[in-house]
Protein backbone atom coordinates (compact mmCIF):
# COMPACT_ATOMS: atom_id res chain seq x y z
CA UNK A 1 0.00 0.00 0.00
CA UNK A 2 2.89 2.09 0.81
CA UNK A 3 4.84 1.74 -2.13
CA UNK A 4 1.44 2.60 -4.37
CA UNK A 5 0.71 5.59 -2.36
CA UNK A 6 4.32 6.57 -2.91
CA UNK A 7 4.21 5.95 -7.04
CA UNK A 8 0.90 7.19 -7.26
CA UNK A 9 2.17 10.63 -5.41
CA UNK A 10 5.20 10.62 -7.89
CA UNK A 11 4.98 13.99 -10.42
CA UNK A 12 6.81 16.92 -9.57
CA UNK A 13 3.30 19.02 -9.70
CA UNK A 14 5.10 21.92 -11.39
CA UNK A 15 3.90 21.52 -15.03
CA UNK A 16 2.26 24.91 -15.82
CA UNK A 17 -0.69 25.09 -17.74
CA UNK A 18 -0.75 26.02 -21.72
CA UNK A 19 -3.40 28.56 -21.19
CA UNK A 20 -3.02 32.03 -19.32
CA UNK A 21 -6.68 32.66 -19.42
CA UNK A 22 -9.81 31.09 -17.21
CA UNK A 23 -12.36 30.65 -19.57
CA UNK A 24 -15.96 29.64 -18.60
CA UNK A 25 -17.49 26.56 -20.54
CA UNK A 26 -21.31 26.37 -21.60
CA UNK A 27 -22.55 23.19 -23.26
CA UNK A 28 -26.05 23.29 -24.68
CA UNK A 29 -28.79 20.28 -24.30
CA UNK A 30 -32.33 19.73 -24.71
CA UNK A 31 -34.73 19.68 -22.65
CA UNK A 32 -34.40 15.52 -21.72
CA UNK A 33 -30.53 16.62 -20.85
CA UNK A 34 -28.98 15.71 -24.23
CA UNK A 35 -26.20 17.07 -25.80
CA UNK A 36 -27.40 19.14 -28.90
CA UNK A 37 -26.25 21.56 -31.45
CA UNK A 38 -28.04 24.92 -31.90
CA UNK A 39 -30.05 23.97 -35.34
CA UNK A 40 -30.95 27.62 -36.30
CA UNK A 41 -28.76 30.65 -36.61
CA UNK A 42 -27.05 32.61 -33.50
CA UNK A 43 -25.70 35.05 -32.63
CA UNK A 44 -24.54 35.45 -28.96
CA UNK A 45 -23.04 39.20 -27.50
CA UNK A 46 -21.08 39.35 -24.31
CA UNK A 47 -21.77 42.27 -22.68
CA UNK A 48 -19.25 43.25 -19.90
CA UNK A 49 -19.32 47.61 -18.58
CA UNK A 50 -21.77 48.25 -20.88
CA UNK A 51 -19.93 47.12 -23.65
CA UNK A 52 -21.00 44.42 -26.53
CA UNK A 53 -18.52 41.96 -27.84
CA UNK A 54 -19.66 39.52 -30.71
CA UNK A 55 -18.64 36.02 -29.71
CA UNK A 56 -20.51 33.96 -31.94
CA UNK A 57 -21.61 35.54 -35.65
CA UNK A 58 -24.58 33.82 -37.29
CA UNK A 59 -23.60 30.66 -36.35
CA UNK A 60 -25.04 27.53 -37.25
CA UNK A 61 -24.66 24.24 -34.98
CA UNK A 62 -23.24 25.59 -31.98
CA UNK A 63 -23.15 23.15 -28.82
CA UNK A 64 -20.86 24.78 -26.71
CA UNK A 65 -19.62 28.08 -26.01
CA UNK A 66 -15.84 29.02 -24.22
CA UNK A 67 -16.13 32.30 -22.99
CA UNK A 68 -13.52 34.62 -21.01
CA UNK A 69 -14.85 36.65 -17.42
CA UNK A 70 -14.63 39.89 -16.79
CA UNK A 71 -11.61 40.26 -14.02
CA UNK A 72 -13.15 43.64 -12.31
CA UNK A 73 -16.57 43.02 -12.68
CA UNK A 74 -19.28 40.61 -10.96
CA UNK A 75 -21.65 40.07 -13.21
CA UNK A 76 -21.36 39.35 -16.76
CA UNK A 77 -24.15 39.27 -19.58
CA UNK A 78 -24.85 37.04 -22.49
CA UNK A 79 -27.15 37.79 -25.15
CA UNK A 80 -28.50 35.09 -27.23
CA UNK A 81 -30.03 36.35 -30.40
CA UNK A 82 -32.03 33.76 -32.45
CA UNK A 83 -33.81 33.97 -35.58
CA UNK A 84 -37.00 36.46 -35.98
CA UNK A 85 -35.28 38.82 -33.37
CA UNK A 86 -36.06 36.64 -30.16
CA UNK A 87 -33.48 37.41 -27.53
CA UNK A 88 -32.71 35.59 -24.59
CA UNK A 89 -30.36 37.02 -21.82
CA UNK A 90 -27.92 35.40 -19.52
CA UNK A 91 -26.95 37.23 -16.32
CA UNK A 92 -23.53 35.00 -14.48
CA UNK A 93 -22.64 36.47 -11.09
CA UNK A 94 -19.29 35.55 -10.04
CA UNK A 95 -16.42 36.58 -7.55
CA UNK A 96 -12.93 37.12 -9.21
CA UNK A 97 -10.28 35.43 -7.62
CA UNK A 98 -6.45 36.77 -8.08
CA UNK A 99 -4.28 33.05 -7.44
CA UNK A 100 -0.50 32.50 -6.98
CA UNK A 101 0.18 28.92 -9.06
CA UNK A 102 3.64 29.17 -8.04
CA UNK A 103 6.79 31.04 -8.85
CA UNK A 104 7.62 29.41 -12.00
CA UNK A 105 3.67 29.31 -13.27
CA UNK A 106 3.38 32.63 -12.31
CA UNK A 107 -0.50 34.32 -11.01
CA UNK A 108 -3.93 33.42 -13.06
CA UNK A 109 -7.47 35.09 -12.02
CA UNK A 110 -9.88 32.34 -11.64
CA UNK A 111 -13.57 32.87 -10.89
CA UNK A 112 -15.92 31.33 -8.83
CA UNK A 113 -19.33 31.39 -10.20
CA UNK A 114 -22.34 32.48 -7.56
CA UNK A 115 -25.44 32.27 -9.42
CA UNK A 116 -26.58 32.62 -13.30
CA UNK A 117 -29.90 33.81 -14.08
CA UNK A 118 -31.66 33.71 -17.63
CA UNK A 119 -34.88 34.76 -19.33
CA UNK A 120 -36.85 32.07 -21.02
CA UNK A 121 -37.82 32.55 -24.37
CA UNK A 122 -35.87 29.66 -26.05
CA UNK A 123 -33.98 28.88 -22.74
CA UNK A 124 -35.72 26.17 -20.52
CA UNK A 125 -33.48 26.05 -17.57
CA UNK A 126 -29.89 26.93 -16.59
CA UNK A 127 -27.86 24.97 -14.26
CA UNK A 128 -24.39 25.78 -13.11
CA UNK A 129 -22.30 21.65 -12.96
CA UNK A 130 -18.67 23.47 -11.70
CA UNK A 131 -18.95 26.85 -10.02
CA UNK A 132 -15.04 26.78 -10.20
CA UNK A 133 -13.66 28.86 -13.31
CA UNK A 134 -10.22 27.90 -13.37
CA UNK A 135 -7.67 26.10 -15.93
CA UNK A 136 -9.29 22.53 -15.64
CA UNK A 137 -11.64 23.32 -18.72
CA UNK A 138 -14.61 21.29 -17.33
CA UNK A 139 -18.05 22.92 -18.37
CA UNK A 140 -19.50 25.23 -15.58
CA UNK A 141 -22.80 25.53 -17.30
CA UNK A 142 -25.32 23.88 -18.84
CA UNK A 143 -28.19 25.93 -20.75
CA UNK A 144 -31.13 23.55 -21.83
CA UNK A 145 -33.12 24.72 -24.56
CA UNK A 146 -36.91 23.98 -24.81
CA UNK A 147 -38.26 21.93 -27.00
CA UNK B 1 29.86 13.85 1.07
CA UNK B 2 32.98 11.74 -0.10
CA UNK B 3 34.89 12.52 2.92
CA UNK B 4 32.07 10.83 4.98
CA UNK B 5 32.14 8.15 2.85
CA UNK B 6 35.49 7.84 3.03
CA UNK B 7 35.47 8.28 6.84
CA UNK B 8 32.64 6.02 7.13
CA UNK B 9 35.03 2.97 4.90
CA UNK B 10 37.42 3.64 7.80
CA UNK B 11 35.18 3.64 10.39
CA UNK B 12 33.21 0.44 9.41
CA UNK B 13 37.08 -1.20 8.13
CA UNK B 14 37.86 -0.80 12.37
CA UNK B 15 34.77 -0.94 13.70
CA UNK B 16 34.79 -5.13 11.60
CA UNK B 17 38.67 -5.54 13.00
CA UNK B 18 37.80 -4.87 16.62
CA UNK B 19 34.51 -7.17 16.27
CA UNK B 20 37.20 -9.78 15.32
CA UNK B 21 38.70 -9.27 18.07
CA UNK B 22 35.95 -8.94 20.47
CA UNK B 23 34.15 -10.83 18.54
CA UNK B 24 32.51 -13.80 19.03
CA UNK B 25 33.13 -12.68 22.67
CA UNK B 26 29.12 -12.42 22.34
CA UNK B 27 27.17 -11.42 24.66
CA UNK B 28 25.43 -12.76 27.16
CA UNK B 29 21.66 -12.61 28.06
CA UNK B 30 19.29 -10.80 26.00
CA UNK B 31 18.47 -7.19 25.89
CA UNK B 32 15.18 -5.70 25.81
CA UNK B 33 14.00 -3.79 22.36
CA UNK B 34 13.63 -1.22 24.82
CA UNK B 35 17.18 -1.04 26.15
CA UNK B 36 18.03 2.57 26.07
CA UNK B 37 21.96 2.36 25.16
CA UNK B 38 22.41 6.52 24.43
CA UNK B 39 21.17 9.66 23.53
CA UNK B 40 22.68 11.80 20.69
CA UNK B 41 21.92 15.40 19.74
CA UNK B 42 23.27 16.59 16.25
CA UNK B 43 23.15 19.32 13.65
CA UNK B 44 22.60 19.61 10.17
CA UNK B 45 24.91 21.80 7.95
CA UNK B 46 23.02 20.77 4.68
CA UNK B 47 20.56 23.70 5.16
CA UNK B 48 23.42 26.26 5.22
CA UNK B 49 25.47 24.65 2.07
CA UNK B 50 21.71 24.86 0.59
CA UNK B 51 22.21 28.41 0.70
CA UNK B 52 24.57 28.52 -1.57
CA UNK B 53 22.49 27.03 -4.46
CA UNK B 54 19.71 28.73 -3.69
CA UNK B 55 16.92 31.04 -2.04
CA UNK B 56 16.34 29.30 0.89
CA UNK B 57 18.36 28.49 3.95
CA UNK B 58 17.69 26.27 7.17
CA UNK B 59 19.14 25.37 10.21
CA UNK B 60 18.36 21.96 12.12
CA UNK B 61 18.68 20.11 15.32
CA UNK B 62 17.93 16.54 16.37
CA UNK B 63 17.83 14.20 19.37
CA UNK B 64 17.98 10.34 18.67
CA UNK B 65 17.58 7.51 21.43
CA UNK B 66 19.73 4.68 20.74
CA UNK B 67 17.57 1.18 21.67
CA UNK B 68 19.47 -1.49 21.87
CA UNK B 69 21.97 -0.34 19.04
CA UNK B 70 19.00 -1.35 16.67
CA UNK B 71 16.40 1.14 16.70
CA UNK B 72 16.69 5.26 16.61
CA UNK B 73 13.77 7.20 17.59
CA UNK B 74 14.39 10.55 16.51
CA UNK B 75 12.91 13.73 16.97
CA UNK B 76 13.99 16.83 14.22
CA UNK B 77 13.06 20.86 14.61
CA UNK B 78 14.00 22.90 12.81
CA UNK B 79 13.71 26.68 10.85
CA UNK B 80 13.43 27.36 7.31
CA UNK B 81 12.98 30.25 5.11
CA UNK B 82 13.26 31.64 1.55
CA UNK B 83 12.69 34.48 -0.40
CA UNK B 84 12.93 34.64 -3.79
CA UNK B 85 11.89 37.12 -6.82
CA UNK B 86 11.05 35.20 -10.31
CA UNK B 87 13.68 37.18 -12.49
CA UNK B 88 10.99 36.75 -15.52
CA UNK B 89 7.78 37.15 -13.64
CA UNK B 90 8.50 39.47 -11.11
CA UNK B 91 7.07 37.42 -8.40
CA UNK B 92 8.12 37.75 -4.86
CA UNK B 93 7.18 35.11 -2.35
CA UNK B 94 9.08 34.86 1.24
CA UNK B 95 8.25 32.89 4.27
CA UNK B 96 10.01 32.01 7.58
CA UNK B 97 8.63 29.25 9.92
CA UNK B 98 9.57 26.27 12.05
CA UNK B 99 9.09 22.94 11.22
CA UNK B 100 9.12 19.21 12.82
CA UNK B 101 9.77 15.91 12.05
CA UNK B 102 9.62 12.75 14.03
CA UNK B 103 10.31 9.43 13.07
CA UNK B 104 12.42 6.08 13.59
CA UNK B 105 16.12 4.94 11.83
CA UNK B 106 17.10 1.14 12.08
CA UNK B 107 20.31 0.14 11.72
CA UNK B 108 20.54 -2.67 8.88
CA UNK B 109 23.93 -3.85 10.46
CA UNK B 110 22.59 -4.64 13.86
CA UNK B 111 23.22 -8.01 14.66
CA UNK B 112 22.01 -9.72 17.74
CA UNK B 113 24.32 -11.31 19.86
CA UNK B 114 27.47 -9.48 18.10
CA UNK B 115 29.47 -6.37 19.60
CA UNK B 116 27.54 -3.22 17.34
CA UNK B 117 30.10 -0.87 15.37
CA UNK B 118 29.70 2.57 15.93
CA UNK B 119 29.38 3.39 12.52
CA UNK B 120 26.59 1.95 10.61
CA UNK B 121 23.88 2.63 8.21
CA UNK B 122 20.40 2.79 8.22
CA UNK B 123 17.14 3.40 6.85
CA UNK B 124 14.06 4.81 8.35
CA UNK B 125 11.35 7.22 8.20
CA UNK B 126 9.91 10.08 9.10
CA UNK B 127 6.41 11.93 9.52
CA UNK B 128 6.68 16.30 8.90
CA UNK B 129 4.56 19.03 9.61
CA UNK B 130 4.93 22.91 9.42
CA UNK B 131 2.51 25.57 9.95
CA UNK B 132 3.70 28.70 8.04
CA UNK B 133 2.75 32.56 7.45
CA UNK B 134 3.99 33.76 4.07
CA UNK B 135 4.09 36.96 1.65
CA UNK B 136 3.44 36.45 -1.87
CA UNK B 137 3.21 39.71 -4.32
CA UNK B 138 3.04 40.24 -8.30
CA UNK B 139 2.81 42.53 -10.73
CA UNK B 140 -0.95 43.67 -11.37
CA UNK B 141 -2.92 40.91 -13.39
CA UNK B 142 -4.59 42.43 -16.30
CA UNK B 143 -7.96 41.54 -17.88
CA UNK B 144 -6.66 40.89 -21.44
CA UNK B 145 -10.19 41.02 -23.19
CA UNK B 146 -11.99 43.83 -21.64
CA UNK B 147 -9.38 46.00 -19.85
CA UNK B 148 -8.55 46.58 -16.09
CA UNK B 149 -6.16 45.78 -13.46
CA UNK B 150 -6.35 44.02 -10.72
CA UNK B 151 -3.85 44.42 -7.50
CA UNK B 152 -2.22 41.44 -6.28
CA UNK B 153 -0.36 41.16 -3.11
CA UNK B 154 -1.23 38.65 0.49
CA UNK B 155 0.21 39.43 3.37
CA UNK B 156 0.78 36.94 6.21
CA UNK B 157 -1.13 33.95 4.11
CA UNK B 158 -1.61 30.88 6.48
CA UNK B 159 -1.18 27.41 5.22
CA UNK B 160 0.44 24.31 7.02
CA UNK B 161 2.00 20.70 5.31
CA UNK B 162 2.47 17.66 6.31
CA UNK B 163 4.75 15.13 4.85
CA UNK B 164 6.42 11.67 4.82
CA UNK B 165 9.81 11.08 3.87
CA UNK B 166 11.80 7.47 3.36
CA UNK B 167 15.19 7.93 4.10
CA UNK B 168 18.57 6.14 4.01
CA UNK B 169 21.70 6.76 5.36
CA UNK B 170 25.08 6.22 7.30
CA UNK B 171 26.74 7.36 10.74
CA UNK B 172 30.33 7.41 10.81
CA UNK B 173 32.93 8.05 14.05
CA UNK B 174 35.10 10.59 13.74
CA UNK B 175 36.39 10.97 17.17
CA UNK B 176 35.66 9.67 20.86
CA UNK B 177 31.89 10.70 20.77
CA UNK B 178 31.74 12.61 17.84
CA UNK B 179 30.19 11.38 14.97
CA UNK B 180 28.90 12.66 11.07
CA UNK B 181 26.50 11.41 8.57
CA UNK B 182 24.83 12.47 6.19
CA UNK B 183 20.86 11.01 5.20
CA UNK B 184 19.31 11.27 1.79
CA UNK B 185 15.50 12.37 1.92
CA UNK B 186 12.48 11.29 -0.46
CA UNK B 187 9.65 13.24 0.67
CA UNK B 188 5.73 13.19 0.21
CA UNK B 189 2.97 15.12 0.36
CA UNK B 190 0.10 13.81 2.80
CA UNK B 191 -1.93 16.96 3.15
CA UNK B 192 -1.47 20.55 2.19
CA UNK B 193 -3.83 23.49 3.32
CA UNK B 194 -4.02 26.74 0.78
CA UNK B 195 -5.31 29.65 0.93
CA UNK B 196 -8.32 31.06 -1.07
CA UNK B 197 -5.61 32.97 -2.97
CA UNK B 198 -2.21 30.77 -3.37
CA UNK B 199 -0.51 28.51 -3.27
CA UNK B 200 1.97 27.95 -0.88
CA UNK B 201 4.98 27.80 -2.71
CA UNK B 202 7.75 26.85 0.05
CA UNK B 203 7.49 24.76 2.62
CA UNK B 204 9.96 24.58 5.60
CA UNK B 205 11.77 21.56 5.85
CA UNK B 206 9.96 20.04 3.21
CA UNK B 207 11.06 22.16 -0.16
CA UNK B 208 9.27 23.54 -3.02
CA UNK B 209 5.50 22.55 -2.67
CA UNK B 210 5.51 19.49 -4.90
CA UNK B 211 3.78 15.95 -4.52
CA UNK B 212 7.17 14.63 -4.08
CA UNK B 213 10.77 15.52 -3.91
CA UNK B 214 14.33 14.97 -2.63
CA UNK B 215 16.13 16.10 0.03
CA UNK B 216 19.38 15.73 2.60
CA UNK B 217 20.74 16.43 5.30
CA UNK B 218 24.34 16.20 6.30
CA UNK B 219 25.22 16.13 10.53
CA UNK B 220 27.39 16.82 13.14
CA UNK B 221 26.64 14.48 15.78
CA UNK B 222 27.71 13.85 19.49
CA UNK B 223 26.60 10.94 21.20
CA UNK B 224 25.95 11.47 24.80
CA UNK B 225 27.95 8.90 26.84
CA UNK B 226 26.07 6.49 29.06
CA UNK B 227 27.95 5.03 31.91
CA UNK B 228 28.81 1.67 32.06
CA UNK B 229 27.27 0.18 35.42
Amino acid sequence: MLAAWLILSCDNGSDCALTNVAYSNYGFYNSSGTAVKYADTLTIYLKVNGADSVVVNRSLGTSSLKLPVCYTQSIDTLIFKYSHNVIDSIFMHHSNIPYFISLDCGTAMYHQIEEVTSSHNYIDTIQVTNPQINYNEKENIKIYFAD
Amino acid sequence: MPISLLLFSFSLAYGQQKEGKENRAVVAGEESLFTLKGVSVSADLFGYINRLFGNSISSEVAVEFNLRNQFFPIIEAGYGSYDETNENNLIHYQSAAPYFRVGLNYNFMYKKGKTPSPSFGYVGFRYGFSTFNYDVDAPNLIDPVWGGEVPFQYNDVNGNYHWFELCGGIKAKIWKNLYMGWCIRYKARINVKNSPHSNSWYIPGFGESRHTTFGGTYSIIYNIPFKKK
